[in-house]
């Protein structure tokens, strides 16, 4: 028992903290805790959710990936103009999601074979995968989605829009995935340390090039999650949305560093920045002020436990020299 | 320039110094003197606390109990600079220079000749050409570092040490990557700083060179302190057993099993600017060692053979086929793996416990249907540290391990996959001698009972000698002898390291 | 790679890969700014004009003087993802308080200073001593300046009526033909790059951005080094920020919102490694230059909006690489590490 509770400390604390956050929020408003409310307010952020599992491998090889708001407003375009030509949705799906993934397969192949640091490239791709977005979208974007396209973002499962539950369905294959497919097992001893696992053999270039090309995936989707839920396509689309979408995987407990980190604490993350944010939704409090909490959240969930550590240094408990 | 030493106060004096590091102690109540002037040598083995010492003496670390005494006044120095202000500075193996800066700014960090508030760099240029002329060893200041050979950054940092009064130098393996053309000049010129007066401190494997320089010699042995004596007062084995702790006897277990067929075979193996056309066999029950001078290219060969090189030439067989070696995955699933020199850094992943760093080799043989099997890695695991007797758990990080054991598990990782032929990158660098033993014996019945082909890399020329059946020496990139041990001495294998072998241009 | 091994192999290629790459590089820059020159002025008879030249020059000059705060933090391995926000909030502020405060009005300057050491500053202490890695802590920041200004500005313009008058001169004047801008941000460019050339200070951001490990076994202070770059960083950051609101005239709380990929890009492209260490402040104005004529060029040659970020983003690749390339020369010249670790 102990041993789960030091192994799981961090989505015990995130747990923790939601039900503080569920307190605080439904304190602002009674309608809070209401399942019905609860459930139609998850719907906003199963966009993010969707990024934030793409992103989790990625972060546990150590590595980054700050484009994937820009691959999904490819991603959205794309479906937007194959919904609007009148393309069947189940046609468009594999197209689209191959031309994400491509995009992602891009920022894998700079990472993991050219070397460049995933950062700078992903800065890069960034630019321009809005930049390619745009030029897709041209001046006024899209709008006159059909029905088909418009079904996650307008069918309930019972009390359950059909976007959250495909949310749980991520979080459980991504769960599945890293803690039990070789994949998942290349991808942590690579975050933990790449020089050791090329020498163990592993399978370096091609367990990255995989992590982004999912990622990648997973922006595309999102993409199709975007259309469905605004029912409009744009090349400006997500601009900004990856200071969520990061705050949610370091939030969740994924180390920046690379080699540690859970699905179900990335879900927690969301759900703990999920209420936080309807909180300050039901509060009034402005837009940019609530960008301002995640980003104080993002640099709290590295900087306070860094803090403590330091604290104990000089206070207390004698650490190793580095 | 150095203050006149006064006879009867040390240099230094290092008093009942400790520090630990969470568990481990590396350094219990060490005291002794270093006079004025003198070359005073420090040995031990990995691990017996010089580093520490090092660190402490020159301000990178603080001292948990005692007090360091230079020229009988306490000093407590904050930082390496603040030493270096003082006279106190260390060079060490690798060098700690930045290289995209010119010769005469590394030299000078930190200790700028000021015109006013700016930097006068004209000054510095002056002053860097003056310290090395010093040195002995005249460059263009001007270079940047990033072009410098290791033996000419080595005397950077030794000219660096030189921009203070410079009272204590303290080299840390100083010739362990050097020519022994360059080796003398360093040799030189610690005796030049010590007929100025200086103080200098050598750290150093190698007997001859402290039979050759040292004027006292200090034992570390397991963060204690054993003996300070003078050089003429301490026979090299006398020196061995205080460092080890008991009688070392590197044993020689001759082979009776015959040797089988041929395992791996090399023949023109080239890659530019690390060596050039190696050839030789490796057949099954045998135990080749590689020895040459650190440097000469011997790692680069095996991890060429293991794909981890792209601009290699030449071919590889294994077992009679031919195999393009282009990654360890796929050498290793031909059979041939490697185990590498730096093993916490590269043979092992510390921060993960020994089941994962063991299953790490074989995922895809654990893997079914796309998924693993916790128990099969488990049992994998356990089968290893039974067969390798690893102390400790399966479960347990592989960081919390010592380093005999640590070794063992990097040895275990490659044993899962049952390979034919092992390059083994100084299997035993940096162990206690009693697990230098076991390794040695696993390593005999993995060649003479499993039947498989070793190659042993080595700079430690007893082991290479006692555990080979042949030697292959490189020199300079290039296979300078290949010795039955029947024929093998040291001297022989010395003489083999640091020739020049001559190529025969075809036209 | 080890140091004396083949010798004929290293003589043969003279002065080593490591050190030629790295000059190489700055003159890279100013030869692709060159070609760039060239191509756009057969693709346009309107390029090649003294209008157009000092039009260019003059939509450069304040990203030049950001370009030139941010490499200083990209100089020491880093980097400030807040700039943009940096150079809002510090518009906002400082001018609705010189609007407010009538007797302020003169001080502008110096308030723009001591708010961008401030917040420089918050930067540094997250990166430099809670070791928070400068991606994650500069996003947090950005939200949190932007989120402030946002805050502050309480959905209000700042209108130009109330910015001092003889900012707005600076904005619209001209000196010897060019604007005033332009002298400024070359003043900065050589300031700044003077300032790491002959203070203890800039080479000490050198030696750490060149190797930081060795930097902290030789006993400089990493610390300071790094919150001494934030610091500059964030004054020369607010100072562009207020002089692109003089230029603007009304200024709401989006001034400069996602300003810090432009400034990126000048400086990767102007040659100041990712890696820290290496690139010259004049680099990065160069880098600005480049990224000021490609938008020229394309507006010339009447090439969608939108082509220009997807040229940014490439530009920025592509620099990285040219830089991976050097870097690796570099590396190799100098470590006797194995193999695998020489991308790292």
């Amino acid at each position: 028992m102990t041993r789960f509770v030091r192994s799981y400390s961090w989505e015990l604390l995130l747990v923790v903290l939601i039900v503080v956050a569920g307190i605080w929020s439904s304190n602002l408003s009674p309608y809070f805790l209401d399942p019905v409310n609860l459930l139609t307010s998850a719907q906003f952020f199963v966009i993010f959710s969707l990024m934030a599992f793409g992103l989790f491998p990625v972060v546990v090889h150590g590595e980054i990936d700050i484009s994937l708001a820009s691959t999904l407003a490819v991603g959205s375009v794309m479906f937007g103009q194959l919904a609007v030509a009148g393309v069947p949705l189940i046609v468009a799906l594999p197209i689209v999601l191959l031309a994400t993934g491509i995009l992602g397969a891009i920022n894998g192949v700079l990472v993991a074979v050219a070397g460049l640091p995933s950062l700078a490239v992903t800065l890069g791709t960034l630019g321009a995968y809005r930049g390619l977005a745009y030029i897709l979208a041209g001046d006024t974007g899209i709008t006159g989605i059909p029905a088909e396209y418009r079904t996650l973002g307008s069918t309930w499962v019972g009390i359950v829009p059909l976007a959250v539950l495909l949310v749980l369905v991520v979080a459980a294959a991504f769960w599945v995935l890293m803690a039990t497919t070789p994949f998942g097992r290349y991808s942590y001893a690579l975050g933990n340390n790449s020089a050791a696992s090329t020498m163990a053999g592993a399978p370096v270039a091609r367990t990255r090039i995989a992590a982004y090309t999912l990622a990648g995936v997973m922006s595309g989707l999102a993409g199709l999650v975007w259309v469905s839920q605004y029912q409009s396509a744009r090349g400006d689309n997500a601009d900004g949305t990856i200071l969520f979408v990061l705050t949610a995987v370091v939030l969740g407990g994924v180390s920046i560093k690379g080699g540690s980190g859970r699905a179900v604490g990335v879900l927690l993350a969301i759900i703990l920045l999920g209420t936080i944010q309807t909180g300050m939704k039901l509060a009034n409090v402005p837009g940019t002020s609530q960008t301002l909490v995640i980003g104080a959240l993002l640099i709290g969930s590295i900087g306070i436990p860094s803090a403590l550590q330091l604290l104990r240094r000089r206070f207390g408990v004698r650490r190793p020299a580095s | 320039m150095t203050p006149s030493p006064n006879p009867s106060v040390p240099r230094l004096s290092i008093r009942g110094v400790s520090k630990s590091f969470e568990a481990v102690r590396a350094l219990r109540d060490v005291s002794f003197d270093l006079a004025a002037g003198e070359v005073h040598a420090l040995v031990g083995e990995n691990g017996a606390g010089k580093s520490t010492l090092v660190g402490i003496i020159t301000g990178l670390r603080q001292p948990d109990d005692g007090e360091i005494l230079l020229d009988g006044k306490p000093v407590a120095f904050k930082n390496p600079l603040d030493a270096r202000a003082a006279g106190v500075a260390a060079v060490y193996q690798d060098p700690n220079l930045f290289p995209h800066l010119s010769v005469a700014e590394n030299i000078l960090t930190g200790q700028y000749p000021m015109r006013g508030p700016f930097v006068d760099n004209g000054a510095m240029r002056t002053k860097a050409a003056e310290l090395l002329e010093k040195v002995g060893y005249p460059l263009d200041v001007d270079r940047l570092v990033a072009g410098l050979t290791v033996a000419e950054a080595q005397f950077v940092e030794i000219a660096r040490a030189l921009s203070s009064d410079l009272r204590l130098l303290i080299l840390d393996e100083p010739t362990s990557a050097l020519t022994p053309g360059e080796a003398a000049k360093l040799y030189e010129v610690a005796q030049r700083l010590k007929d100025e007066g200086t103080t200098v401190v050598w750290i150093s494997h190698r007997m001859e060179e402290i039979r050759r320089l040292s004027d006292t010699i200090t034992v570390l042995r397991d963060g204690g302190h054993v003996r300070t004596a003078p050089c003429a007062e301490l026979e090299d084995d006398e020196m061995i057993r205080l460092m080890v702790g008991r009688d070392v006897v590197v044993e020689t277990v001759a082979r009776e099993e015959p040797l089988g067929p041929v395992q791996l075979s090399v023949r023109g193996l080239s890659a530019p600017g690390m060596f050039e056309d190696i050839s030789f066999d490796l057949h099954e029950g045998e135990i080749v060692g590689v020895a040459g001078l650190v440097g000469s290219g011997r790692s680069e060969i095996a991890q060429a053979i293991f794909g981890l090189n792209s601009h290699v030439t030449g071919t590889v067989e294994v077992e009679g086929a031919v195999v393009k070696p282009k990654s360890p995955g796929q050498m290793a699933e031909a059979g041939v793996v490697y185990l590498p020199e730096d093993r916490d850094a590269e043979g092992l992943i510390s921060t993960m416990t020994v089941r994962d760093n063991i299953a790490l080799t074989g995922i895809k043989a654990l893997s079914k249907l796309g998924f693993m099997r916790p128990s099969s890695e488990h049992e994998r695991a356990e089968k290893q540290r039974v067969a390798l007797s690893i102390k400790g758990g399966v479960v347990d990080l592989v960081s919390s391990m010592s380093g005999g054991n640590r070794q063992k598990v990097a040895i275990a990782r490659w044993l899962a996959v049952n390979p034919k032929v092992l390059l083994l990158d100084e299997p035993t660098h940096g162990i206690d001698v009693g697990t230098k033993a076991d390794v040695h014996n696993i390593m005999r019945d993995l060649a003479r009972k499993e039947r498989k082909a070793i190659l042993m890399i080595s700079s430690d020329l007893p082991e290479v000698l006692a555990v080979s059946d042949r030697v292959l020496v490189i020199s300079r990139g290039q296979l300078a002898a290949d010795i039955d041990i029947a024929d093998a001495t040291q001297e022989n294998i010395l003489a083999a390291a640091t020739t020049t072998v001559s190529k025969e241009k075809n036209v | 790679m080890n140091g004396t091994l083949i010798a004929d192999w290293r003589e043969r290629l003279g002065l080593t890969g490591g050190a030629a790459a790295l000059k190489v590089r700055f003159l890279g820059v100013v030869v692709f700014l060159l070609l760039l020159c060239v191509a756009f002025s057969i693709l346009s008879p309107r390029f090649f004009t003294f209008d157009n030249g000092r039009s260019i020059l003059f939509s450069a000059a304040i990203l030049m003087i950001a370009a030139v705060g941010q490499a200083l933090v990209v100089l020491t391995g880093n980097l400030d993802l807040s700039v943009g926000s940096i150079m809002g909030l510090s518009a906002y502020v400082i001018y609705d308080i010189a609007g407010q405060f009538v007797e302020l009005k003169p001080f502008v300057m110096v308030m723009a200073i001591a708010l961008g050491a401030v917040l420089g500053l918050i930067n540094g202490f997250l990166v430099a001593v809670l070791n928070i890695p400068s991606i994650v802590a500069t996003l947090g920041t950005l939200s949190i300046y932007r989120g402030f200004t946002s805050f502050y500005a309480n959905a209000q313009e700042v209108t130009s009526g109330t910015l001092p008058g003889w900012m707005r001169d600076l904005a619209t004047g001209t000196v010897l033909g060019l604007p005033t801008y332009v002298w400024v941000a070359v003043l900065v460019v050589l300031i700044v790059g003077m300032a790491l050339r002959y203070l203890p200070w800039g080479r000490r951001i050198y030696a750490y951005g060149s190797n930081s490990k060795a930097a902290h076994f030789y006993g400089l202070n990493s610390t300071q080094i790094v919150l001494g770059s934030y610091v500059g960083a964030g004054i020369i950051a607010a100072f562009a920020g207020v002089l692109l609101g003089a230029q603007v005239g009304n200024i709401n709380s989006l001034l400069a919102n996602g300003y810090e990929l432009q400034v990126l890009a000048a400086v990767v492209i102007g040659g100041v490694s990712i890696w820290g260490g290496t690139g010259s402040v004049y680099g990065a104005a160069i880098g600005a230059i480049v990224l000021a004529t490609i938008n020229n060029g394309l507006v010339l040659l009447q090439v969608q909006e939108f082509y220009r970020l997807l040229i940014q983003g490439v530009a920025i690749v592509l620099a990285v690489a040219v830089d991976a390339i050097v870097r690796n020369k570099v590396q190799s010249a100098t470590s006797r590490r194995s193999i695998t670790e020489v991308k790292s």
